[in-house]
């Protein structure tokens, strides 16, 4: 239970680390008129931010009625997820490369950025997918 | 197919899915999956619910063979 807790407080620093990180880049995409950057930017933080508060206050919850975040099942879900994504992020990093001529990149960083959010977003989907399926079993990686 | 008769043990002990959640140290979620029978558990949980439910294993999942 105190590993869970910890687990929560160390996904809520990086949770909000994270955000913050992004609003420094809609401040800096927003400074350089980059607008279309600063309205996809901000909206990602702030639907982030609504799914980390709701993440955490749920676990958060959970852990105050003395029951588990962890069990079997989310960790099958988890592994699931994190193979899929793996699989997925190699296609769209392959996408990615393929219109990085038509993609108005600003530099090797950011197109490294926009790489690891894909990644992100595909592991949250890919979770979120699994986390309703009901023959886990049946998955094939 | 997997049917359970978890939801008929579990009102017969007047335990909420929240409790028998707690007991066997797993998620709400988890045992409302398991009650609708849309997750096979390892045979280490079904022994721990079948446990906590004074049943068996057997008794507790029925699996409808697949024609």
């Amino acid at each position: 239970m105190k590993k869970d807790k910890k687990n929560l407080i160390l996904i809520a620093v990086i949770g909000a680390a994270v955000i913050f990180s992004f609003c420094l880049y809609v401040m800096s995409s927003f400074m350089q008129d980059q607008i279309h950057i600063t309205i996809g930017s901000g909206i990602i933080s702030v639907i982030s931010t609504i799914l980390l508060i709701i993440f955490l206050k749920n676990n958060f919850l959970e852990i105050k009625k003395g029951l588990v975040i962890k069990d079997e099942r989310t960790n099958k879900i988890m592994m699931i997820a994190f193979a899929k994504a793996y699989l997925l992020s190699i296609w769209f990093i392959l996408l990615l490369s393929f219109f990085s001529e038509s993609i108005p990149f600003r530099d090797v960083s950011q197109a490294l950025n926009y790489a690891i959010l894909g990644m992100v977003v595909l592991f949250g989907l890919c979770w979120l997918w699994y986390n309703r399926k009901e023959d886990l079993d049946k998955v094939m990686i | 197919m997997m049917k359970t008769r978890i939801k008929e043990l579990r009102a017969r002990y007047n335990l909420t899915q929240e409790e028998l959640a707690e007991k066997a140290g797993v998620r709400r979620e988890t045992i409302s999956f398991l009650e609708q029978g849309k997750y096979n558990p390892s045979l280490k949980l079904a022994h721990n619910v079948a446990k906590i439910l004074k049943t068996t294993v057997d008794e507790l999942f029925i699996f409808d063979d697949e024609k």
